[in-house]
């Protein structure tokens, strides 16, 4: 679980987040939304602890400013909005999820190699396994970062834009997966531009408009409240198929 | 057998081969028994035995050191700057260890713990400042590159200067400026051979850092990196190699740039294989282009930087425009 505590950032003199309170449970998803540049990218970094901030983020009970680098990425995976393409294979990349695990002096076992191959399986990205991560679509790129935070195997998991660059059907699946996770107990903090698919995996939404957190409740109550619709400025409509499942488009 | 292995072969035995050559061409003609006999018989007062240990022998071994010094140097600083153009060379490196080297030289200091010291401070200092301003400025790939020429014309043009008041240095440092190992002496090399050593080592033990540091300072970070630590470790290290290189190899170029793109190609980007796959290289490509200086225009010998740059240049052309098909390095 996080808990997000009166959290202010800048980048500089430029105050980004204000006085940011938020908690992300175990088990569910929780989805920041809002307008480019309202500081939701910011919010993830600065929970990460990649860059410094005032007030407090507790992650598992833990504040994470006590905890060192290594020992915070093994509670919380951080999926990049910006993902650098490198020349290592997909494979390789996915084991570098491993590294909060390596005891000195930083050695993969085959225990790290079996959990990187899983997760390359279980984000069919084996066909792909020894291919450079510089040259795959941008898709397949995204694909590999979400299976090396699952190979980071950490309770607590922050997506910066997970569905950027994705086709429909991949955008569905990538927020499966994400469903999967919190299912399995992981508390799954996600940013995302694409407000009708937030609505419909969320079981939280934040409404972040000008470093503030506007609105915070469900997709329902955040739909019927009229917010989103305040704040993106485009109309939202509600569907519901005969066994439950619930779409906004 | 995998195309890596055979290319790890195929450079080990022209390593051993180029070696062995290196030992026996020169005036004195030597045969691979007189080396094994001077090695391992104790039979070291003939003047064959005495042209293998403290001529040949040192020469050898300073070419490989300083190939393997400044192509796993070129290696750490293009994977840590994300620049496949970066090098000791073309980033200034080189040339802030010449500045040190020329600085000791006029100054009397001409021991060699003193020279590959300076010259290790010096490369450290250069890179670590470019590398500063690269992060501040959030400057480009091209930026840096241009930055590190800049820094590299601004030292080169103070140890001219100094070459120009004090002739005597301009004599000492006439090789140095084109690179070469004919006054290679053990004094010289024994310091710098531990620092390379030592470097080589460290390198080799922090391939993994390596690898995460390519992924980009956000994901390295969330994988638990502390970046900024990681990436000075990791120029001070490449600057200890390029710094003890150059300390007795003198200024040499392309080593740092061609020798990791061209092992790239064969065993890709993980640094627990290409590390040392380049340090191979490094100390092959340089062995080679020694011997080389002293066949091609025998009886005279050149320069090794002359052969180096004459292969160097050529084959860099051929990897930057090879298969790059309008994509940014």
């Amino acid at each position: 679980m996080i808990e997000i505590c009166s959290l202010s950032a800048s980048y500089g003199k430029t105050k980004v987040l204000s006085d940011i309170s938020l908690t992300v449970p175990n088990g569910k998803i929780t989805v920041a939304a809002g307008l480019n540049g309202c500081g939701k990218t910011t919010l993830l970094r600065s929970v990460a602890g990649l860059m410094p901030y005032s007030g407090t983020v507790k992650v598992d009970g833990t504040d994470v400013n006590s905890l060192g680098r290594r020992e915070t990425s093994k509670k919380i995976a951080y999926l990049a909005q910006m993902k650098t393409p490198s020349d290592l294979t997909v494979f390789r990349t996915v084991l570098c999820g491993r590294y909060p695990h390596l005891p000195f002096p930083h050695i993969f076992t085959q225990s790290d190699r079996d959990i990187a191959e899983s997760a390359v399986k279980t984000m069919y990205l084996s066909d792909v396994a020894d291919k450079k991560t510089s040259q795959l679509s941008g898709g397949l790129l995204q694909k590999t970062g979400i299976a090396m935070i699952l190979a980071q195997q950490a309770g607590n998991i922050l997506l910066d834009e997970p569905t950027a660059f994705l086709d429909a059907s991949s955008r569905l699946r990538l927020m499966d997966r994400a469903r999967h996770m919190a299912d399995e107990g992981k508390a799954v903090l996600a940013v995302l531009h694409d407000l009708p698919l937030a609505l419909r995996y969320a079981d939280k939404v934040a409404v972040i408009k000008d470093g503030s957190i506007f609105a915070e409740g469900s997709p329902e109550e955040i739909y019927a409240s009229g917010i989103a619709e305040k704040i993106f400025g485009v109309k939202l409509y509600r569907t519901e198929t005969d066994d439950g499942v619930r779409y906004f488009y | 057998m995998t195309d890596i292995r055979i290319f790890v072969l195929i450079l080990s035995a022209v390593l051993v081969g180029s070696a062995v050559l290196s030992i026996c061409i020169g005036t004195v003609k030597i045969t691979p028994q007189q080396i094994l006999r001077a090695l391992f018989s104790g039979e070291r007062d003939t003047p064959e035995a005495r042209i293998i240990l403290y001529s040949r022998l040192p020469r050898t071994v300073a070419c490989i050191l300083a190939g393997a010094g400044l192509a796993v140097s070129g290696a750490i600083i293009q994977a840590v700057l994300a620049n496949r153009l970066a090098s000791p060379g073309i980033i200034g490196v080189n040339a802030g260890a010449g500045l040190a080297v020329n600085i000791c030289i006029a100054a009397g200091a001409v021991s060699g713990w003193m020279i590959a010291g300076m010259s290790f401070l010096s490369a450290m200092v250069t890179v670590l400042l470019l590398a500063f301003a690269a992060e501040k400025t959030m400057a480009g790939k091209i930026t840096v590159i241009l930055g590190g020429v800049a820094v590299s014309s601004f030292f080169t043009a103070i140890s001219e200067a100094i070459v120009s008041v004090d002739p005597d240095v301009g004599l000492m440092s006439s090789d140095f400026r084109i690179g070469g190992f004919s006054a290679v002496s053990s004094q010289r090399l024994l310091p710098a051979g531990i620092l390379i050593a030592s470097a080589l080592l460290f390198a080799f033990l922090m391939s993994n850092e390596l690898d995460v540091i390519t992924l980009g300072d956000d994901t390295a970070s969330g994988v638990g990196m502390n970046v900024r630590r990681m990436r000075s470790i990791l120029l001070i290290t490449a600057a200890c190699l390029s710094g003890a290189s150059v300390s007795f190899a003198g200024l040499l170029g392309f080593v740092g740039l061609v020798v990791p793109s061209a092992v790239r190609k064969f065993t890709g980007s993980e640094g627990r294989i290409m590390l040392p796959v380049t340090a191979v290289a490094g100390g092959c490509f340089v062995t080679v282009c020694d011997v080389l200086s002293r066949i091609i225009f025998r009886p005279h010998e050149v320069p090794a930087g002359i052969i180096i740059s004459f292969i160097g240049g050529p084959v860099f052309l051929f990897l930057l425009f090879r298969d790059r098909k309008g994509q940014e390095i």
